[in-house]
């Protein structure tokens, strides 16, 4: 599979970033 | 030139045509001039045509076109999804959810994600077509692992959309 390591760290903020753009995306976009 | 390169540039040149269709599709119907959220898919799917297609070329950048291709399926699914529940007619029949959904462009995005994950396997999978698949079904770069994100982010998208 190729080295693709982001490590603990990397990995707990790349999911903090990605829920909060998620939330604010589900807040700001209405159809 | 060899095999699986063949393979790898046909696959390829598979999500461009899909990317550059769905692109053109939401263009005809979602004018960028006209809304500026249709911004959104214009510039994901201006990415979709211009940069992931060509990302899976190149080794070291395949498990980042992999992630991208199948977050910005994820991305249109969930999208999609709200714009279509929001507009459901009041009598919901089979023959409404198949033709006056999104459920039809969902249908694209899927056989996307699957030429994507194609691409994927063909570079890190063994090629010896009697070989076992020999996987943890959850855990990445497995369906499960998508199906798993697909239903957190669609759950964290509603909580956005009704909490906040």
């Amino acid at each position: 599979m190729g080295k693709f390591k982001i490590g603990t760290v990397g990995w707990v903020i790349l999911h903090l970033i990605a829920i909060g753009l998620v939330l604010l995306a589900g807040h700001y976009i209405k159809f | 030139m060899t095999q699986k390169r063949n393979i790898r540039t046909t696959l390829v040149f598979g999500l461009f045509f899909i990317s550059l269709g769905g692109f053109l599709l939401h263009l005809r119907i979602h004018s960028p001039s006209a809304h500026p959220l249709n911004y959104i898919p214009f510039f994901i799917g201006l990415v979709n045509i211009v940069i992931i297609p060509w990302m899976f070329f190149f080794r070291p950048l395949i498990n980042w076109a992999y992630i991208l291709n199948g977050m910005s399926v994820i991305v249109g699914i969930i999208l999609m999804s709200d714009f279509s529940l929001g507009k459901l007619p009041p009598e919901l029949s089979l023959s409404a959810i198949f033709l006056n959904t999104t459920l039809a462009d969902i249908m694209v995005l899927a056989g996307k994600f699957t030429v994507g994950k194609a691409l994927f396997d063909l570079e890190f999978s063994q090629m010896d077509k009697d070989l076992p698949v020999r996987s943890k079904f959850l855990r990445y770069p497995n369906l499960g692992w998508w199906l798993v994100h697909l239903v957190a982010i669609a759950v964290v998208y509603a909580i956005g959309t009704e909490l906040l």
